[in-house]
Formats: structure tokens, sequence, C-alpha cells
């Protein structure tokens, strides 16, 4: 039986494995859009941060619609068109053979009909809980996005993979349950689960207890990897998204850096060694 | 007050035009979605149909998601995101430089969204009146829909245009009106109005009263155009939508024919 962490280690062509995020600037419809820019800037900044990833070695993409703040529960569909299309022109334009991803934020119904449609093969989202945020009550799509998934014809141990973001990183988690409760409970779901976890890395015992509780699936960093703690982190994570740390200045809205990000994947070569 | 008829004109390169339509085959999450060609079976059939339609010198192409009968209200998420990218690789693909336009049947908003995506320029629309259909009350919501495209950053007489169905398209329509009062209401209404009308060519006298009665909205062919009929429809119309006339056999949901595209088009260039 093959275990969902063999299942995203394989996709992944390696054991351990960086999810560089692709922050898009605002869609249509956001609050910060850009309406001169209009599609044409979104999708040149999209083009411009993905190659510098792919020219410096990550092992896969992820899209996000980071600068959507303030996240709807549903992404309106001028945002769900505009997020498919930059997904579509990036990946054609820049050829991209190694795996992409999809994070709708915070509507990963939204972010499974994008991945059907552009080929992408992983999603990160909220699969279950219901999370009281700092925009309100967020409850997850679980019954409805994995009837999607069977309806549309993929099925549980097919990618899109879901990375399920694990212990209240959006939000306090209503269903009061800690990470490791909540991997243990979703684990059993055998019909419907996702298949990897992303957890913030503050509280390292957490980390190692859900990955004893739960061996079969893989645990990402989601938060805070840095040129200082990665080497670290990898000893414990099977992988980890970054963003924040190959931006310039470090800052989650500016640019992806190429130095910055080279000397990320060089550190991240080591890893292990 | 602007003349649609001029400026949608200069945007097609003619005073008479041909709207190609791409028929999709059906999209994720329509009953006939083929789980098992996935994306790339719907990429390639209109890849192949969009390229003969361009090789035959169509003047613009109406990508339509024809085969999502029975039609929602609103296209789900799996639809939008699906019609996206099949415009976008079509597009690239096949490096289009003719106007291109989405038709998102009974959900305009939609096809607003994949034109703001796509870069297209115009749509075809049904958002006036409320029908009794096959499927049930259809009522547009066109009051969302115009601020959507405001809050979009697009002003009123600018791209993308919405040809819209007058006289009964969608179904029976409920408000009462015909054709004539239909299109003089909305011609009126100058801060939210579509930009040409797309009508049915049966009763032609009813065609020529609206066109009298709004007479700077181009009217185009919604239905039934063919290689017998073109010429005539074209004295009274500014363009035609066509679709089933290229297809093989005649059908509305066969592949393009392209000897049939070619013939159209050849009597179209005698006008």
């Amino acid at each position: 039986m093959t275990t969902n962490k063999e299942r995203i280690a394989k996709l992944m062509g390696s054991e351990k494995y960086v999810i560089a995020c692709a922050h898009l600037i605002p869609l249509p419809g956001a609050t910060g859009y850009d309406r001169e820019g209009g599609m044409k800037k979104i999708v040149a900044r999209a083009l411009r941060d993905t190659k510098i990833f792919l020219d410096t070695g990550v092992t896969s993409i992820m899209f996000v619609n980071e600068a959507d703040i303030p996240f709807y529960e549903r992404l309106p569909i001028e945002g769900i068109a505009a997020f498919t299309h930059v997904v579509t022109t990036v990946v054609s334009q820049l050829n991209i053979k190694i795996p992409y991803g999809i994070n709708s934020i915070n509507d990963a119904g939204a972010g499974l009909c994008i991945a059907l449609a552009t080929g992408a093969t992983f999603l990160r989202g909220n699969f279950a809980g219901v999370l009281a945020s700092n925009q309100g009550i967020y409850t997850s799509q679980g019954c409805d996005l994995y009837r999607k998934k069977a309806n549309l014809g993929m099925k549980q141990e097919e990618p899109p993979y879901f990375f399920h973001n694990l212990g209240n990183d959006h939000g306090h988690d209503l269903t009061e349950r800690d990470p490791l409760s909540m991997a243990k409970s979703l684990a059993m779901d055998i019909y419907a689960q996702p298949h990897g976890w992303a957890i913030a890395p503050d509280d390292l015992t957490m980390v190692q207890a859900v990955k004893k509780a739960t061996p079969e699936f893989p645990v990402v960093a989601c938060k805070s990897t840095n040129h200082e703690n990665l080497k670290s982190l990898m000893e414990v994570f099977d992988g980890t998204i970054v963003a924040s740390s190959m931006h310039e200045d470090g800052k989650l809205f500016t640019q992806v850096d190429p130095d910055r990000t080279k000397r990320f994947m060089d550190i991240f070569r080591t890893v292990g060694k | 007050m602007t003349n649609y008829r001029k400026k949608i004109a200069k945007h097609m390169g003619a005073e008479k035009y041909v709207l190609a339509c791409t028929h999709l085959i059906a999209l994720p999450g329509a009953p006939s979605y083929d789980r098992d060609g996935g994306m790339k079976k719907i990429i390639n059939h209109a890849l192949r149909d969009t390229k003969i339609l361009l090789d035959n010198g169509v003047h613009s192409i109406l990508f339509v998601n024809e085969a999502d009968i029975p039609y929602l209200a609103d296209l789900p998420a799996e639809g939008v995101a699906a019609f996206a990218t099949v415009v976008n690789t079509v597009v690239n693909q096949l490096d289009i430089k003719v106007p291109y336009g989405i038709n998102s049947i009974f959900d305009a908003a939609a096809g607003l969204a994949v034109a703001n995506a796509t870069g297209a320029s115009f749509m075809r629309t049904t958002i006036f009146g409320v029908y009794a259909t096959n499927y049930g009350i259809f009522s547009p919501k066109s009051p969302s829909l115009f601020r959507t495209r405001a809050s979009l950053g697009y002003k009123q007489d600018e791209p993308p245009y919405f040809f819209n169905n007058i006289g009964n398209m969608a179904g029976y329509d409920l408000s009462g009106k015909d054709a004539v009062a239909q299109a003089k209401s909305i011609a009126a209404d100058d801060y939210a109005q579509p930009h040409a009308f797309a009508m049915s060519p049966d009763n032609l006298d009813l065609v020529k009263a609206v066109k009298k009665a709004v007479p700077d909205f181009p009217l185009v062919v919604a239905k039934s155009t063919s290689h017998d009929n073109v010429k005539q429809l074209m004295e009274v119309f500014d363009g035609t939508i066509v679709a089933s006339c290229l297809h093989e056999g005649g059908k509305l949901f066969a592949q393009i024919d392209a000897d049939r595209t070619k013939r159209f088009m050849d009597i179209f260039r005698t006008i």
C-alpha cells in the first residue's frame, strides 16, 4: 500500500522538497486590483517571479492569490477566471515541467477547479474545521469539495494532492482540536482525506507528535522558513512552503529576489549532507 | 450618444461581419463532461474548430459553452476555470489576431469574468427580461453584472461589447415587451446598456422595426443563417452569429466542416 508520503515524494521527485510560492498581485475584484495594469501586469509579475524559481531549481511552484486580502470564503468568478488565466499562461510560456499547485485563499473549492483546468497537481487549503478569523468565520468546504473531486473524475489517491493547514494558522479553530487530534481524525477518513499537512514550525514537539501519529502523511512547514533555520527544519519536515524569505527584503508582498532565492536553494541542496 | 454600430464595425474591421462560433464540448461539471478525455480533449476540439474558422477568414470568433446543456444560471467554478483555460490556450496557440468573444450561456457574469481574464472584446448575453425556459424561470442579474463591469474598471462604451439577445431567444419573455419595445427601453438606459442586439431572422419586419427604433445599435442574426439565406439576411443585418451551417451535416453539436466553412465565407465575401 503506497502512502500519501510516498506518493507526494514521488510527485516531487525527492524525499525533501521546496514548494516555492508565486504570490500573485491582486486579482480582478480584489481590493488592491490595479485597473490600469489589468491582467497584463498580473501575468508579467507572475512570469518574472516564477522564472527566477525555475532558474534556481526549486522542487515545485505554488501559485497563491496572497494579495487578495481580505479573502472571501468563495473567490468571486472574476478571480477564478483570472487565476486560471495566469496559471495557464505561466505554465505554458515558461514550459513548466516540475509540479505546480494552487493555493486559493480561502476557497479550496475554487482551487480544485483551477487545478483541474490548469493541470495543477496539488493544493494548499483548509479542508476541515471551522475557523474564527480576522475576516469572520470560515467553514471548510469538505463535503462539497471531496464530492466535487470525485464527480469530476479524480480518485481520492490521485492528484491534486491536498496539503491541509493544521493548527489554526488562519484563525482559531472552533472545533477546538489541536493539530495532533485533527491529524489523527482526518487520517482515519480514508474515503475523503487530505494527503499532507502544512503546519507552522513554532512548536516542534507538536510537529514531531503529528509525524509520529500519522507517519503515512508528509508534513511541510507552512511559514517562517528562512536561510538560517532551513537546515534544522528539514531534519523534522518533509518539505517547506516558502515565500517571504525569497522576496526582496524578506517581505511578504515584495517581488522574488534572485539572490535570496539562489542562496536558499544552495542551502537546501546541502540538506542531509 | 455613442454610435455602437460604427464603433463595432470598426472593431470587427468591416461593415458586415461574421461572428463564428467555436462550440466547446461539455466543460467539467456539465452532464456530458468526458472525465477520461478531460481538459485535453476539450482544448483539442476547440483548437481544431477555431483553426478552420481562422483559415477561412472569419471576422471574429465567439467561444460558446454550447454543450453544457442544461444550462445553470450560475456557471460553476469548475466551468469558469475550464472556460478560461480553453480560451487562453486557443488564443495563444493559434495567435488569434481577430476579435474574439465569450458566450457563457445563461451566465453573462461568468462570461465577463472569462472575457476580463482572457482579453475577449465582446460577449453574447441575455441580460434583460425574465424568461420562462425549458429549465424553469431564468432571471438575468444585470444590476450586479453592470456593477461588476464598472468595478473591474470598464467604461460603458468600451469592450467587452455585449451582443444582447432580444425577442424571446432564451425562452418566453415574461416582461411582456416585444423586441421593439425591449430594444427601445434598453437603448434609453445609457448608463448600463448592451452595445448590440442579436435577433432571430424569422420575422424580418420586426427586425427592420428594431433597426429603425435603435439605429445606433448593430443587429446581428442570432440563429438560422445558412449558405442559402446569408446574402439576403445581410441586406438587413449588420452581421451574423453562425454555428450549425458550418458544422458537419449542418448539425448543432457536430464539429466544424472545413468545406462548409469555406463555401460560407466565399458567399459572404460577395456581399
